[in-house]
């Protein structure tokens, strides 16, 4: 009797939540999203005997469903779901973001399922929804996995988040499945290691400035060998390290950020990457002018991200005017101009996003 | 009429014209504990950087009717250009889990109805609808 009544006490001495919070209250969804459709036209110059080649395009660029529900005072659920075409022409379902939160305070909530790795200011700010960021794609450094991206953008496992010293200091941290065997698997529903991807992220944003952001990131991860595959036979412990810089206040968005990747691989050896970018963008009254630097640097050889395509050293940069033509719809004309081992292209967007 | 009768005329138009130009004020539900904030503090709630309460109850926000001139001083004082500006403001917060939906525009009576519903509620009204509730009005510094 004496140890279920210390049992009892000890439980909800952990557990207090379940003695304070009760009762049902009356679910609730909102549902938002976003969209973007486009024209693409492009030169290629490719480096030996390959020549030009220009391409022309409309391009559907899909629709981003973006539902949540506070399902109570502290639990509350975001999904966020996209409905994208392949170059192919086929149509594709992707649940990007489902995570269950729970939310302690202002210095801890705690969520679980698949988001955003805490793996720098871009990736926590601007999810899929093209709408909400400047310019018509994101950094070279950050693409998606499936889009060629090489860091690990999406975690499947647990977030802890919230902001101390008065909200000065933010983080987010992750434990989660980890890499897949390839660049573009995402562990979903099963992790092909025992170990697993470890993250945090740090963000100092000083109370005397406003929309002032510095930070810094770290991920450890051992990513799983994929013996089909040569050169793949042993595992790859990855570590990324990163620091960003932002000041975001109207009507300036500066943003910098960069990212290192060291892979040890037991039989191929240690190969060190980096990306980095610089935006600067000012907005006068619905027209915001923007410029971005992108530089893309990876070591050749490792067994990683060998025959990726397009993933080489590159230089980009992006030059554009996005168009607030109503509260939700914009319009942003772009020219990039890519450097790479090889290739140079030229390429101009114009890009309708909007959100509902 | 003669000249002093003319000028007392005026003179109490001008004070029944000023005492009709309603004050915005800022309430809160009474049983939150909060005796007031600063200016910076306001736009902290409002732009959703702070999202509970030092008892850790979330903040509800309630904004003033579209148009208003409370919305307007509103605006004014969080230095937000526009209710677009915050409609977007708004939806990006949502996108970033900062808060789960817009707050709802409310007139001055249903504000502070919904003010006296929810303990962690805010709102903007003008102070004769303030003091027609049973809410706090509370000292903003520099409003």
């Amino acid at each position: 009797m004496r140890r279920k009544a210390l049992m009892l006490g000890l439980l909800f001495g952990i557990f207090p939540i379940a003695s304070v919070y009760a009762g049902p209250q009356k679910l609730a969804l909102d549902l938002h999203g976003f969209g973007h459709v486009q024209y693409d036209v492009e030169q290629v110059n490719l480096d030996g005997p390959g020549g030009k080649d220009t391409s022309n395009n409309f391009a559907n660029g899909g629709v981003d469903l973006f539902i949540t529900s506070q399902l109570s005072d502290r639990f509350s659920f975001l999904n966020e779901t996209v409905f994208e075409f392949t170059d192919e022409g086929e149509s594709t379902l992707d649940v990007e973001r489902l995570l269950l939160k729970f939310s302690q305070s202002e210095q801890f909530n705690l969520a679980a399922g698949r988001g955003h790795t805490a793996l720098g200011y871009w990736n926590q700010r601007f999810h899929h929804g093209t709408w909400l960021q400047t310019t018509t794609d994101r950094p070279i450094i950050y693409l998606f996995e499936d889009d060629g991206g090489i860091l690990p953008v999406h975690f499947v496992g647990l977030e802890a988040s919230g902001a101390l010293a008065d909200g000065q200091l933010a983080y987010t941290a992750n434990v989660a499945n980890g890499r897949g065997k390839i660049t573009d698997e995402v562990q979903l529903t099963t992790d092909a290691n025992n170990s697993k991807m470890v993250s945090l992220m740090l963000t100092y944003q000083p109370e005397a400035v406003e929309d002032f952001g510095v930070g810094a990131n770290i991920v450890w991860d051992r990513i799983p060998s994929d013996p089909a595959t040569p050169g793949r036979a042993s595992q790859i412990d990855e570590l990324i390290y990163g620091f960003h810089i932002y000041y975001t206040g109207y009507p300036w968005e500066l943003i910098g950020e960069i990212q290192f990747v060291n892979h040890d691989d037991d039989a191929a050896g240690t190969f060190d990457h980096y990306g980095a970018y610089a935006q600067i963008a000012y907005s006068i009254d619905s027209w915001k002018p923007y410029y971005r630097y992108d530089r893309l640097s990876i070591e050749s050889g490792d067994p990683f991200f060998t025959g990726l395509p397009g993933v080489e050293d590159s230089d980009q940069h992006t030059v554009g005017i996005r168009w607030d033509l109503e509260a939700y719809v914009a319009l942003k004309f772009e020219y990039r101009f890519l450097d790479t081992d090889s290739e140079e292209s030229h390429a101009g967007t114009v890009q309708a996003s909007f959100a509902f | 009429m003669t000249a002093k009768t003319f000028i007392s005329a005026i003179c109490v138009a001008l004070l029944v014209a000023s005492s009709a130009v309603a004050e915005a004020v800022v309430i809160v539900n009474k049983a939150n504990p909060v005796k007031g904030v600063s200016l910076k503090d306001l736009g902290k709630l409002y732009k959703g950087k702070r999202r509970r309460w030092i008892d850790g109850t979330p903040v509800k926000l309630v904004l003033p009717q579209s148009g208003s001139s409370e919305m307007a001083k509103l605006l004014s004082a969080i230095g937000i250009k526009s209710e677009e500006a915050l409609s977007r403001l708004y939806l990006k917060l949502i996108y970033q889990q900062k808060i789960q939906s817009e707050p709802s525009k409310l007139d001055a009576s249903s504000a502070v109805k919904a003010v006296m519903a929810d303990k962690g509620a805010i709102a903007v009204v003008d102070d004769s609808a303030a003091s027609g509730g049973d809410v706090r009005v509370i000292k903003v510094d520099g409003l």
